[in-house]
């Protein structure tokens, strides 16, 4: 590139050519190994599945790649089951019967050990991320996600416990607060992406939840009534009597009402996104984004979550699909990461039964 | 061979050069538009990322003196020339996939078709000792998730004479040979189990809602039905049956779970009826009146539907229960004498007894 011209912007679009047919058939064959190995097996079988999901999505013409293998996911879950679950067993099986004679101080302790397993719980998504994109390559550029999570646990924890507090009333804030602090630290190698904009967006679409919510408790409350006075009437009676079909509709509308909050979330994160001055936007409508949601939740209840990997294709091709671009990235001032690149990973995530996407 | 346009990451930067690539003398060399070289890699350090591959795919290449540099090259007649770094499809192939459904499908039929009727087999074939290590496993296990911290509570020496003496005289009018072990635990449900090696269980809350000795002479005798038909052994071969076989292989012990183990003790439909048929018949062999069976397991089934535990879900409907034995209303002396009775009732609580 010549000294002194303006740098070459590249327009950054994101599109999958994977088909649903091979990718059945990777669920399938993991699916096999895995009754055969009794579990074994899944490490290399999600390892598989993201090998397939990286490989087949495009950004600006190129593949992503990844790089994990599925030792480096046994041997994160062996690392954790020695240094953190066993010690964690260990002191909960003698704290345990001290605290249930009522001694204060093993009270104390049984408390402490339920709050670091809180904690651990923030901790283990920020490390899952961080093991994800070290093993995610892009024109052979690492990404990465700077630190070890503790200081990320610790605003997990704060703020799961600002939500209970509020009675969830503070959830967007929760939301929009650890996204930005894992978002907002993702580097491309040597360029951060950027993660900017306040919970006031998100909150007209929280209204809808805490309103159906709020439906529900009233509902729910008459049914109760209802129920108490015929119990009154005479118990043989209240047997027979089923609450009326209307009151059942608010248990429909609470998760459609969470659907379309997370639609609204969806939407907003992606403009909440930077990336050199690059700005995104999901041009969908949010009962687009509701409906894929839904029926990615259909294929996970139909499939007892085995057909996971298919939700991840749809989401991927429906964000290939409807994502646009402001502006061009410099790729050539994406230096490589220098940034340590953990040895073995998920463990904790593992353990914990988080789930973070694919 | 001519030189193929490919596009090029030198793994310092992401930016991507148009290139052209040759190979001379066993190196691939990349160069620029204008000619000039940008790296030369002997083929035998190239290796070959990510990409679908197979045929079709593009080659992405790598050197292992480069591991961070890419090279991309669309033209598949390149890759032809490369054979070393020929590599089949990462995509499964619709042989393949056939291959791995049917495998997935026969183990399905494996574990759902054809170990339940091997267990069924099996559990005739089961040797005495190893039936009866199991039975006291199982109840071990009940009796500390039912027994709580009361275990051992239920221990009055008149109480258990008196129930062994009905029990054996059941089994015996029921055809049942050798010893059955019984025993009651101090939990309010009102429920009885049979177990391998011919073991009942009794929990105290049957013991509080049976008015009538003949009452639980019903019980137990519906019980030794499931026993004289093998119904506990078989049902656990089929529900655990793989269970066994992979505690076996992880040296968990036989059975881990004691949510699966309550699931594997209920029973279907058929066996309850036939059960049910049983203890009237064994009834009547021991001169016992069998029409009071039928009314006080409806009661507590409808007492069971307000502390839902697994068990009686699957027997038959109340209803249906509640004529089983009747028009057996011939006089004639309850199961039990009222000393013996009342030992029974107070076996869980010794202080009652006098």
């Amino acid at each position: 590139m010549d000294e002194g011209s303006t740098p070459e912007r590249t327009t950054v679009a994101i599109t999958t050519d994977a088909a649903i047919g091979p990718l059945v058939g990777l669920i399938l064959k993991n699916l096999a190994l895995n009754i055969v190995t009794g579990g074994v097996y899944s490490f290399w079988a999600k390892t598989a599945v993201r090998r397939f999901l990286w490989g087949h999505t495009l950004i600006a013409g190129e593949r992503l790649e990844y790089t994990g293998t599925g030792g480096e996911l046994f041997k994160g879950f062996l690392v954790v089951l020695v240094a953190v679950i066993f010690p964690l067993v260990v002191v909960i099986n003698i704290v345990g019967p001290l605290a249930q004679t009522g001694d204060p101080l093993a009270i104390a302790a049984m408390a402490a050990v339920y709050l670091a397993i809180f904690y651990l719980y923030g901790v283990a998504i920020y490390r899952t991320l961080r093991y994800r994109l070290s093993r995610t390559r892009w024109r052979g550029i690492r990404f990465a996600l700077p630190g070890g999570g503790w200081a990320f646990g610790a605003l997990a924890l704060g703020w799961s416990l600002a939500v209970v507090l509020t009675f969830a009333l503070l959830h967007p804030v929760r939301r929009v607060r650890l996204w930005r602090a894992v978002v907002g630290k993702i580097q491309l190698g040597s360029q951060p992406f950027s993660f900017e904009g306040g919970a006031g967006p998100l909150y007209k679409a929280f209204l809808l939840v805490i309103g159906a919510t709020a439906i529900l408790f009233i509902a729910g409350g008459a049914v109760m009534v209802a129920m108490a006075s015929n119990m009154h009437a005479g118990i043989e009676e209240s047997r027979d009597i089923a609450p009326p079909f209307l009151a059942l509709l608010p248990l429909l509308t609470v998760p459609l009402a969470g659907l379309y909050y997370w639609a609204a979330e969806m939407q907003y994160f992606f403009r909440c996104l930077g990336f050199q001055g690059v700005r995104f936007e999901l041009a969908a409508s949010r009962w687009q984004i509701v409906g894929l949601l839904l029926v990615n939740a259909l294929i996970l209840l139909l499939t007892f979550g085995i057909g996971h990997p298919l939700a991840s294709l749809r989401t991927l091709r429906f964000v290939g699909a409807h994502l646009r671009t402001d502006g061009g990235a410099d790729f050539a001032a994406v230096l490589q990461s220098v940034e340590p690149v953990p040895a073995a990973g998920e463990g904790l995530a593992e353990m914990m039964d988080v789930s973070v996407g694919v | 061979m001519p030189p193929t346009a490919a596009f090029f990451s030198d793994g310092r930067s992401a930016a991507r050069i148009a290139a052209f690539v040759r190979i001379d003398d066993h190196i691939l060399i990349v160069a620029n538009a204008e000619g000039r070289t940008l790296t030369a890699w002997p083929v035998a350090t190239l290796r070959r990322v990510a990409g679908p591959g197979g045929q079709t795919g593009e080659l992405i290449l790598s050197a292992s003196t480069a591991p961070d540099a890419r090279l991309t090259i669309a033209d598949p007649a390149f890759a032809r020339a490369l054979p070393a770094l020929a590599r089949p499809s990462a995509d499964l192939g619709w042989k393949a996939m056939a291959g791995w459904t049917g495998l997935t499908v026969a183990m399905a039929l494996a574990f759902y078709v054809a170990l339940p009727w091997l267990a069924a087999g099996a559990a005739a074939l089961v040797p005495a000792s190893w039936e009866d290590a199991l039975g006291r496993q199982v109840h071990a296990q009940i009796a500390t998730v039912l027994g709580g911290k009361a275990a051992g509570a239920c221990r009055s020496q008149a109480g258990h004479q008196a129930l062994s003496t009905l029990t054996d005289r059941l089994a015996r009018a029921g055809g049942i040979e050798g010893a059955v072990t019984v025993d009651v635990l101090d939990s309010r449900h009102a429920n009885a189990f049979a177990l391998p090696g011919q073991r009942l269980v009794l929990l105290r809350g049957l013991l509080d809602a049976a008015e009538h000795p003949d009452e639980l002479a019903g019980v137990l005798a519906h019980e030794l039905g499931h026993l004289a038909r093998r119904h506990p052994m078989r049902r656990l071969m089929r529900q655990q049956g793989l269970a066994i076989v992979v505690g076996a292989l992880t040296g968990q012990g036989m059975i881990g779970n004691v949510g699966s183990l309550l699931a594997g003790l209920s029973y279907s439909r058929d066996d309850e009826r036939s059960a049910d048929a049983d203890a009237i018949a064994t009834l009547a062999a021991a001169g016992i009146r069998a029409d009071r069976f039928g009314p006080f397991v409806e009661k507590i089934s409808r007492a069971a539907g307000e502390t839902p535990l697994p068990f009686l879900s699957d027997h038959p409907a109340g209803e249906e229960r509640a004529t089983l034995g009747a028009g057996r209303s011939h006089e004639r002396a309850p199961a039990l004498p009222p000393a013996d009775w009342a030992a029974v009732k107070a076996l869980c609580d010794p202080g009652r007894a006098t």
